[in-house]
């Protein structure tokens, strides 16, 4: 990749004060919630707000989104100017509904390409998603009813997929944000990387760059239109043969998908008395028929493992991934927010770029400019394995004055299937705290603030003095908030 | 019944012939390859074949679970079948499926067995009965699941015994080869099956070749078990001759075989350990380019399969170079003298020589890759071991390196980053593996006495052929020895083995207070047959013990002390395989890893705990290294097993990260 020069100061306009941003990350849970608060030239605030959920089924949720509905209701005034949702995973979305938001008024809603009814692409690929965790779903019912070890791992992931509150339910979510803003999306209004940056109504100068999700992500994914996964169609179509409600006409055309003319197909109670099949295969726990620990009754379902990664996998890198630059600053500052981008997602960042004309001088922007400016970075996907890039993509952020804030719940997920989900993961924390020099703020860690705020030996007393300043949290016994302050 | 005819007896025909598809069915439908798609195994007749096909080794059941539906076993003794070699190769038919399978699955036993020198056994059940303690037991055939899944997989399931084949709907990729929508069958591909059957194999001869204990491990697992399926597919000079036909002067010969084995890599798709360290094809002018070797290319490789096929890389290198040596004068001849080719058409005669003896180098080497494995340690394998096994293995067995094998394979496990980190250069003496000290050496001389040999192994010819028998006495010999080393303490220290009751208690052991336990591993008898005819016996020795690891050092100092009851986090194995020439009663070499060396100790907790695994899988399903061991730990805490497929853990893994 060509190394692009380093884009110079534009120069600020005298008018303009330079107020900062605060940046308030609520704990829902195992969830992402997060508050911006710009001002406008008067200093009157503005207020964007990204994502709203918590897993489903997290204990107490519910209630705390309530909460921090109530909060968001407080400190805005009841007014959002920007709700911008990233993906339609439950964690970042669930907490949309009417009961949290029936009082507050929300200006404008933005969603990334991929949400886009009208186009095409994204359409079928969310039809076929949608129908694929369906099918799922079936899948570990029938996995959870054979004790198969995977089982429960598999419902925790589809747990985050959104299966009756997508678009075309206006009670939640993103139908319900939708009907609330009170005017159609046009096509022209989802956002795409590499379009001209958004601003912030009444907000002098800030860049809100579109990094993702990029508009190749069906090749990312080796996905086809209308079928997304081709190579699992054989297994679905077993799938479907399971389950009770196949009409007789489905089920004639389910023998099609069997790989053999049906008159090589013998059914189990053909064989049952058969010498070869009850000696070696084995109907029952009889002594005499095949050893129960060689049958592979259930070993064809782990498939759905795999189709459950690729589908989460996918969702995720549907992520809105924006960049917000801040005016008039020297070196610039950028906040990164990448929803639960996967590193497919951020791989492509490397070929998106702007062509800015600020004050009649061009210059151009790469997605690597971006992140080399990059002061604060909301960890993607609560820290897993395949959020962070490493060389690309944490590293080259700014070292000297990066903070990191990560929504994660780690003990809740510790405790996730029988052994647990590993968010975030050691390393990726590790190379998160490295990289900010430990200026990283969770919100799992909520409850023993400030304890966790110790200076680490390394860094210097000033940095971390400066740092502290900056950093604030809710001390009220729900313990809703942490904030942090990037100055302008 | 009284016959009309003076036929007098007829004698068993020393084969039984059956057809299979040289690759998969795809290539039968290209006009260009259609000729050479079809091959004859020719397995060793074996009078208890039955329905199945059953026989000896292997059990082929076909139920399709996801279909619901089982499928007739085929009978290879029924006479029309037997007058035509078998069926049909046909992708139509599930009875051609059952038997290419079996054909292909057989034919790689066999190689194995040539190459050992003794029969194959698979590994033992390793099961908790009523009681809780654990039992082994003897398990007489590999199963064989040809329609196992509705997935694009196939896998060695270890709790199983077991193989079990996929089958998907194949994606528009490539329409030359498939019709989107139309089947693919695992189970047609010799490569795969071939692949599947090496692990199986591998694990019959080391158990603990599974066990993820250093970078190299499941990388070995994979590489060798595609270099069985490559080299074993070379053997067909048929499957040789149509590329070597297309060698014009500008091309080099070794590289028509190398796109050949590229094509193959390709077949199988991101299934197998990936042959891209061989070469690739130009995605412009479709040129088929050679990789240059990269000897640091290996520090920078960490994913199982990547690693692998630079193992794989190097064998191939080996193969070529003996190659172009050994046809260099034959190409002298045919040319004149000048040994370059002419343009146009190769003559047919030299076309034919030329793959005749590319298949012999290519038997010669599998036989050369499968003997080194009693040359390793049993367990934590890694390939500069694997290097000195494969060195030591061969000139025990060919003394003089006329076509200099040896000298190849140096050479090209040097020009791929692979060195021992235990030699001082890379020539041949300093990798053969050393004869045991001379303190140790008089301890072995003590014990393994002619007579004492002849009590663990009665029958050095090998006569038995009534496996489950060997498998027996194997265990009965494994009594003796464990019994005679408890006693004599002086051999035990020699074969590295620990029993200082004052040892750290992360050592297993019966009782707290007591020695360490140590488990004789394998004993086996070996006769291998070199290529000049002389005979090579061996009585391969192999002891194992075990330390508890922890990933927290404060744990593991706690646990060393004895002050800990937490259950930990991996195993440290240590121990030796000991290799005694029986005609002499002398130990040959001992190769050992210590299970007292603190370094190794570290080395595993640092490999463990710096997974590099970065795919989406690792957070929902945990790290696969981790993973395996926490299973097992965890089994032997609530004496059950549980499942935990390895082998459709590894090929997944990587099929998830294509995204990446």
């Amino acid at each position: 990749m060509p190394k692009s020069k380093k884009t110079s100061p534009s120069p600020v306009p005298s008018e303009t004060k330079n107020y900062g941003v605060d940046i308030r990350m609520y704990f829902p849970g195992f969830g992402d919630c997060f508050l911006l608060t710009f001002h406008a030239n008067d200093g009157s605030p503005r207020h964007v707000l990204i994502d709203c959920g918590v897993f489903v089924g997290y204990r107490g949720g519910a209630k705390r989104l309530n909460l921090i509905a109530q909060d968001i209701a407080k400190v805005t005034n009841s007014r959002l100017h920007i709700v911008a949702v990233t993906h339609e995973h439950a964690d970042h979305i669930s907490g949309f509904v009417d009961a949290n938001f029936h009082d507050i008024q929300i200006d404008d809603l933005w969603l990334a390409w991929t949400e886009d009814p009208t186009d095409t692409v994204a359409r079928q690929l969310k039809a076929g998603n949608k129908t694929h965790v369906e099918e799922l779903t079936s899948a570990v019912n029938l996995m959870a009813q054979a004790n198969h070890p995977s089982a429960e791992v598999l419902r925790g992931m589809l747990d985050f997929e959104v299966t009756s509150s997508g678009s075309d339910d206006n009670k939640s979510g993103l139908g319900y944000l939708k009907g609330k803003i009170g005017k159609q999306l046009r096509s022209s209004d989802y956002l795409r990387p590499g379009e001209p940056p958004l601003s912030i109504p009444g907000v002098d100068g800030v860049k809100v760059y579109v990094l993702g999700p990029p508009q190749n992500i069906a090749e990312i994914h080796n996905l086809e239109r209308g079928d997304i996964y081709p190579k699992f169609a054989a297994f679905l179509e077993a799938l479907k043969g399971r389950s009770a409600k196949v009409s007789s006409e489905d089920a004639l055309s389910l023998q099609s998908c069997c790989p053999f003319d049906k008159r090589y197909g013998l059914i189990a109670t053909e064989v049952k008395n058969d010498e070869f099949f009850s000696t070696k295969y084995g109907f029952s726990t009889d002594a005499a028929q095949g050893p129960e620990w060689r049958r592979i009754d259930e070993d064809w379902l782990d498939a759905a493992s795999e189709l459950a990664l690729r589908i989460g996998e996918y969702t995720n890198n549907t992520s809105l991934v924006l960049a917000l630059e801040l005016p008039g600053l020297e070196p610039h500052k950028v906040l990164l927010f990448v929803g639960d981008a996967q590193v497919g997602n951020w791989l492509s960042w490397s070929d998106v770029h702007w062509d800015i004309e600020t004050n009649g001088k061009k210059e151009t922007i790469t997605g690597e400019d971006l992140l080399r400016c990059t002061v604060f970075y909301k960890t993607g996907h609560h820290g897993s394995h395949n959020a962070t890039l490493k060389t690309n993509g944490l590293e080259l952020m700014d070292k000297s004055s990066l903070v990191s804030m990560i929504p994660v719940d780690e003990q809740w997920a510790n405790k996730k299937a029988a052994k647990g989900f590993v968010f975030p993961a050691p390393k990726v924390l590790a190379g998160i705290e490295a990289q900010s020099q430990n200026r990283v703020l969770r919100s799992d860690k909520i409850n023993t603030m400030p304890d966790i705020l110790e200076k680490p030996d390394a860094l210097d007393v000033s940095v971390w003095q400066d740092f502290l300043k900056h950093v604030k949290w809710d001390t009220n016994p729900d313990h809703l908030w942490i904030q942090y302050t990037v100055e302008g | 019944m009284a016959t009309s005819s003076n036929q007098g007896k007829i004698a068993p025909p020393p084969f039984r012939r059956l057809r299979h598809f040289a690759f998969d069915p795809s290539l039968s439908r290209r006009i260009e390859t259609y000729d050479i798609n079809e091959v004859i195994a020719n397995l060793p007749w074996d009078c208890s074949l039955g329905i199945g096909p059953v026989d000896d080794y292997l059990e082929v059941v076909d139920y399709d679970p996801a279909s619901k539906l089982f499928y007739a076993p085929v009978d290879l003794n029924e006479r029309y079948l037997l007058a035509q070699d078998g069926l049909d190769p046909s992708d139509s038919n599930p009875q051609f499926h059952q038997q290419m399978v079996y054909a292909v699955a057989r034919t790689t036993i066999s190689h194995f067995e040539k190459a050992i020198g003794r029969k194959a056994l698979w590994a033992p059940r390793i099961y908790f009965d009523a009681s809780g303690s654990v039992k082994s037991e003897y398990v007489q055939r590999l199963r064989i699941y040809p329609h196992a899944m509705r997935d694009a997989n196939a896998y060695y399931s270890p709790d199983k015994k077991a193989l079990l084949f996929g089958y998907f709907a194949a994606t528009a990729v490539d329409p030359e080869d498939n019709y989107p929508g139309e089947t693919v069958f695992a189970c047609l591909s010799h490569d795969i099956i071939a692949h599947e059957t090496t692990h199986a194999l591998l694990d019959g001869l080391h158990r603990h070749f599974i066990e993820p204990s250093n970078l190299d491990v499941l990388a070995f697992h994979e590489a060798f078990a595609d270099i069985v399926a490559l080299f074993q597919h070379f053997t067909y000079p048929q499957v040789l001759r149509q590329e070597i036909a297309r060698t014009r002067a500008d091309l080099l010969l070794q590289n028509r075989l190398g796109e050949l084995a590229y094509q193959f890599g390709q077949a199988i798709g991101n299934y197998g350990a990936l042959r891209s360290a061989i070469g690739r094809k130009d995605e412009k002018t479709g040129e088929w380019i050679p990789e240059k070797p990269d000897p640091l290319k290996i520090r920078g490789v960490t994913e199982p399969h990547d690693r692998g096929s630079i193992l794989v890389a190097a064998i191939f290198d080996a193969f070529t170079t003996v190659f172009n040596w050994r046809v260099a004068s034959l190409l002298r001849v045919a040319t004149g003298g000048s040994g370059v080719l002419p343009a146009g058409e190769l003559h047919p005669d030299l076309v034919d020589l030329l793959a005749k003896e590319a298949a012999k180098t290519a038997g010669h080497v599998l036989q050369i890759c499968i003997r080194a494995l009693d040359y390793c340690a049993p367990f934590d394998i890694n390939f500069g071991d694997y290097l000195r096994a494969l060195i030591t293995a061969d000139r025990d067995i060919v003394t003089d390196d006329r076509h200099n094998y040896r000298l190849a394979f140096i050479q090209a496990f040097r020009q791929r980053g692979i060195i021992p980190g235990d030699v001082r250069n890379m020539s041949e003496d300093s990798l053969l593996w050393e004869p045991p000290e001379d303190q140790d050496a008089e301890a072995f001389k003590k014990v393994f006495t002619k007579s004492f040999l002849k009590k663990l192994v009665p029958d050095w010819k090998i006569t038995s052929q009534n496996r489950e028998e060997i498998y027996k006495r194997i265990q009965l010999s494994q009594a003796i020895l464990h019994k005679i080393l408890m006693e004599e303490q002086s051999v035990a220290r020699a074969m590295k083995i620990v029993l200082d009751p004052a040892a750290p208690k992360t050592y297993r052991r019966h009782t707290p207070d007591g020695p360490p336990v140590f488990e004789v591993h394998s004993i086996r008898p070996a006769r291998r047959i070199g290529p000049d005819g002389n005979t090579v016996t061996d009585l391969v020795i192999e002891v194992i013990q075990t330390r508890h690891g922890y990933f927290d050092t404060k744990d593991q100092a706690a646990a060393d002390k004895g002050n800990s009851t937490k259950a930990p986090d991996f195993l440290l194995r240590g121990g030796c395989t000991l290799l005694i020439e029986p005609e002499e009663a002398t130990a040959k070499y001992c190769i050992y890893k210590r299970i007292d060396s603190d370094n190794r100790l570290q080395r595993m907790h640092d490999y463990l705990t710096g997974g590099e695994d970065t795919s989406l899988r690792a957070t929902y399903f945990g790290d696969p290294c981790q993973e395996y061991y926490r299973v097992r730990i965890n089994e032997e805490k609530q004496k059950k097993k549980y499942g935990f497929e390895s082998f459709a853990f590894l090929h997944r893994s990587s099929s998830s990260k294509e995204v990446v």
